[in-house]
C-alpha cells in the first residue's frame, strides 16, 4: 500500500467520515423538524380541542365568542381580531366579539375586509392577505387601520348561509402559516358550528317562552270565563262539540238540585232520563246539534219549560260557533216558578171575574128582552126604545169581558195549536154564524165570498183563526149601513206565493185620515159616529186581531177612504217556521 | 113542548130561564143546585136537564156525571148553561156526558132556538 493509496484512502475516509457526518447533522434536522411539526400539529389540535371545548361549554353566545376569539388570536400570535356576524334586522355585519373593542360609533379596521368576505362571492371561504395597505378591499383611512399588514379572514357559514366573518389581523406581513391557517379554518368551523347552536337555542327559548305565555293568558282567560259563569245568577251549561257536558255553575246545581259532579262529563242527552219527558226535546236538540252542527240554521235557539214538579225552569238552548266552527251549546236556565204562579193567579182571577160579571148582565140582558119579548104585557114604543139602550149597553159590556178575557190569554203567552185549515170552510161557517146574529140579520147585507180554487190548507191555531176573522168580519158587519155589500176573499199572495192574503171589503162608513193611525190600539174607537155608537163595541177586536195575526207570524193591514168602506187585509205564513227541534 | 128540569143556583138567572121556557111554551121544574137536580131528576123524569156549572153542595158537572151513572134517568140529554166558558172548560162538560154547551149571557129567543134544536135531535116533540 503506498501512502499515496494511503492517503487517498484516508481522504477517501475523511470525505465518508464527513458525508456520514453530513447524513447524520441532516437526519438529527430532518428529526428535529419533523418533531417541531409534529408538536406544531398536537399544539394546534390542541388549541383546537380548547376552542371547541370552550365553545360548547356555554350557550352565552357573547361569553364564548370572546374566549374563542382570544384563544385563537393567541394560538396565531395575531395582533387583532374581531367576530362580526350578519344581524338579519339591518342586513349588515355587526362586532359580536372582538380582542380590543372600538368604542361606540366607530369602525373596527376589520370592518371593510369582513364586508368584502360577505358581499363578494369568491367562492374561497377563506382570504389571506398581505400588505393590507395595497389591497382593494383594505380601507386604510379607518382609524388604526394602518397599523396592521395581514389578515386572515374566514367566513363563518351555517349549511350554505354566511353567518358572518371572523378577521385575524397582524401588524408583520407574511405572519400566518400554513398550519396555522388551518387551524384558524378549523376553529372558524366550530365558532359558525356554535353560533348555530346558539341561534337554535335562542329561538327555541324564545318560542318556549311565548308558548309559555299564551298558555298562561289562554288559562287567566278561560279561568275568568269560567268565573264569570259561575257568577251568573242564571243557570249555565256548557256542553262541548261532541254534547258532553264541560261546565255546570252553582246556579244551575241550585234549580235543577244536581251537583256538578254527577253531571260534568256526561252526554247532553243523558239529562233527559232526570228531567223526564219536558226535558226531552230540550236535550234532543242540544244532541242533534252536536252530532250535525252545519245542518242547524243560524241563530236558532230552543226554548223549553221544565216542569221539575218543585219548580219550573225555563232553559234556552243555543249553539255556540265561531264562523263555520261548531264549538258547542250553552244552555241558560232561569227558575220562573214565581212568573209560572203569578200568571196561574192572573188568569185564574181574570176567569173569575168574568164569571162574576157575565152572571148579573145575563139578568140584565135577559129580563130586558124578556120585556122586549113582551112577556110581561105589551109596552109602549118609549119604554121599548129604553129597554134597547139598557139591552145594548149590556150587549158592550159582555163583549167587553170576552175581549179582555181573550187578551188576558193573549198575554199570558197562551201556546198555539196548529192545525192544516180549510179557510173555505172557517169563513163559511162565520158568515153562517153572522147572518143568524139578530142585529146582524136585520142590516139585510149581501155577502160575496171568494176563496181561489186549490187554495193550499194553512198552518193556524183553529180558535184563533176563528177569532180573527170573526172580530174583522163583525166590525164589517157592525161599521156598515143596512143594503151593504161584504165581500171576502182567500188567495195566495203573488209573486211570493208563501203567504195567504185574506180580504175583507166592506161599503160601510169607513176611517177617517185622522183615525188611522190609532187603529188597533187597544180601546181606540171612532166614536163621532153614530152608527159606530149603534152597537155594543170596545175597541179591543182589532188589537186582539194585531195580537193573534203576530202569534201566527202573519200581517194585518187595512185601506179605507172614509166615507165609502174598508178593506182589511190578513197574511198568514203558508208555512210556519218549524221550531228549532 | 118538554118538560124541562132546571138546576141553576142563582134566583134571578133561574126565574129568567123559567119565564123564557114557560114563554116557548115548555114545562119547567127548577132546582137550586146539583143535588137537588139529582135528586129530582128521577121523580120528574124531564125530557131534557139544564144545568149551570158552578153551583153550591155539587157542581154540574158532578150532578151530570151522577146522573150518566143512573140507568132510570141516564139516557135523558143535559145540557150546561154557563158563563164559564174556556175551552177546558167546556170540554170537561161534554166530557161530563152533556150534548150541548151553552154560554151566558145569552139572548132569552137565542135559547129558545138552541133548545128548539136540541130537543128536535133528540125526537122530544
Amino acid at each position: 500500500m503506498t501512502v499515496g493509496t494511503q492517503l487517498g484512502v484516508a481522504i477517501q475516509n475523511a470525505r465518508l467520515f464527513e458525508q456520514v457526518r453530513g447524513f447524520a447533522a441532516e437526519l438529527n434536522l430532518r428529526v428535529e423538524e419533523r418533531t417541531t411539526e409534529l408538536q406544531t400539529e398536537r399544539d394546534r389540535l390542541d388549541t383546537l380541542y380548547q376552542i371547541t371545548s370552550e365553545l360548547t361549554r356555554s350557550l352565552d353566545m357573547e361569553r364564548v365568542l370572546n374566549r374563542a376569539l382570544g384563544m385563537i388570536v393567541s394560538a396565531v400570535s395575531a395582533d387583532d381580531g374581531v367576530i362580526m356576524l350578519l344581524d338579519p334586522m339591518s342586513d349588515s355585519l355587526l362586532t359580536r366579539a372582538a380582542l380590543h373593542p372600538v368604542g361606540v360609533g366607530q369602525v373596527h379596521p376589520a370592518q371593510s375586509i369582513a364586508n368584502y368576505m360577505l358581499m363578494t362571492d369568491t367562492g374561497d371561504p377563506l382570504l389571506l392577505a398581505d400588505h393590507l395597505e395595497t389591497q382593494p378591499y383594505w380601507d386604510n383611512t379607518i382609524p388604526g387601520a394602518d397599523a396592521f399588514h395581514s389578515a386572515l379572514a374566514v367566513l363563518l357559514e351555517s349549511g350554505d348561509d354566511p353567518q358572518g366573518v371572523l378577521v385575524l389581523l397582524s401588524s408583520r406581513t407574511r405572519l400566518f402559516t400554513d398550519p396555522q391557517v388551518k387551524l384558524v379554518n378549523a376553529a372558524a368551523n366550530q365558532v359558525a358550528a356554535a353560533i348555530n347552536n346558539a341561534d337554535l337555542y335562542q329561538l327555541i327559548r324564545e318560542q318556549a317562552e311565548s308558548l309559555g305565555k299564551l298558555l298562561r293568558t289562554e288559562q287567566e282567560e278561560a279561568e275568568k270565563n269560567s268565573a264569570i259563569v259561575e257568577g251568573i245568577a242564571d243557570g249555565i251549561m256548557l256542553a262541548d262539540a261532541d254534547g258532553v257536558i264541560i261546565q255546570f255553575n252553582s246556579a244551575a246545581e241550585r234549580m235543577l238540585e244536581l251537583d256538578r259532579d254527577e253531571v260534568v262529563g256526561q252526554a247532553l242527552f243523558k239529562l233527559t232520563g232526570i228531567f223526564g219527558a219536558s226535558a226531552s226535546r230540550w236535550a234532543d236538540a242540544g244532541a242533534r246539534w252536536s252530532a250535525q252542527p252545519e245542518a242547524q240554521p243560524a241563530g236558532f235557539f230552543l226554548e223549553e219549560k221544565l216542569d221539575l214538579g218543585r219548580r219550573i225552569v225555563n232553559v234556552h238552548l243555543s249553539p255556540v260557533s265561531i264562523g263555520e266552527q261548531f264549538l258547542g251549546t250553552v244552555s241558560v236556565f232561569r227558575d220562573v216558578t214565581k212568573e209560572v204562579e203569578v200568571d196561574r193567579i192572573k188568569s185564574e182571577f181574570v176567569s173569575n171575574v168574568s164569571h162574576e160579571l157575565r152572571t148579573p148582565m145575563t139578568s140584565i140582558k135577559g129580563y130586558a128582552d124578556l120585556l122586549l119579548m113582551g112577556v110581561a104585557g105589551q109596552l109602549p114604543d118609549a119604554q121599548k126604545g129604553f129597554l134597547e139602550k139598557i139591552k145594548s149597553n149590556a150587549d158592550r159590556l159582555s163583549h167587553l169581558v170576552d175581549d179582555l178575557l181573550n187578551i188576558s190569554k193573549i198575554d199570558s203567552g197562551e201556546q198555539m195549536s196548529l192545525e192544516m185549515l180549510d179557510l173555505r170552510e172557517v169563513i163559511n161557517s162565520i158568515i153562517q154564524q153572522h147572518e143568524q146574529i139578530a142585529d146582524h140579520a136585520k142590516k139585510n147585507m149581501r155577502v160575496r165570498i171568494d176563496v181561489e180554487p186549490g187554495l193550499p190548507l194553512i198552518p193556524a191555531d183553529p180558535h184563533h183563526l176563528k177569532q180573527i176573522l170573526d172580530n174583522i168580519i163583525d166590525n164589517a158587519y157592525n161599521y156598515s149601513y143596512a143594503d151593504g155589500l161584504i165581500s171576502i176573499e182567500a188567495k195566495v199572495e203573488q209573486p211570493a206565493g208563501d203567504r195567504v192574503i185574506i180580504s175583507v171589503k166592506d161599503t160601510g162608513i169607513g176611517i177617517p185620515e185622522n183615525f188611522k193611525e190609532r187603529i188597533g190600539g187597544r180601546f181606540e174607537r171612532y166614536d163621532e159616529n153614530a152608527l159606530v155608537m149603534d152597537f155594543a163595541g170596545t175597541g179591543l177586536g182589532l188589537s186582539i186581531v194585531k195580537e193573534l195575526v203576530r202569534l201566527h207570524n202573519g200581517e194585518v193591514w187595512f185601506e179605507s177612504e172614509f166615507g165609502h168602506g174598508s178593506t182589511f187585509y190578513i197574511a198568514l205564513p203558508i208555512h210556519q217556521p218549524q221550531q228549532a227541534m | 113542548m118538554a118538560n124541562i128540569l132546571v138546576a141553576e143556583d142563582e134566583k134571578d138567572i133561574r126565574e129568567l130561564i123559567n119565564f123564557t121556557l114557560m114563554f116557548a111554551g115548555h114545562t119547567v121544574t127548577t132546582a137550586a143546585n146539583g143535588a137537588e137536580a139529582v135528586e129530582l131528576a128521577p121523580k120528574v123524569m124531564p125530557d131534557l136537564i139544564m144545568m149551570d156549572v158552578r153551583m153550591p153542595k155539587m157542581t154540574g158537572y158532578e150532578a151530570c156525571r151522577e146522573m150518566k151513572q143512573n140507568d132510570t134517568i141516564k139516557h135523558i140529554p143535559v145540557v150546561f148553561l154557563s158563563a164559564k166558558g174556556q175551552d177546558e172548560e167546556i170540554q170537561t162538560g161534554i166530557s161530563a156526558g152533556a150534548v150541548a154547551y151553552i154560554l151566558k149571557p145569552f139572548a132569552p129567543e137565542d135559547l129558545t132556538k138552541q133548545l128548539a134544536a136540541i130537543l128536535e135531535k133528540h125526537g122530544i116533540k
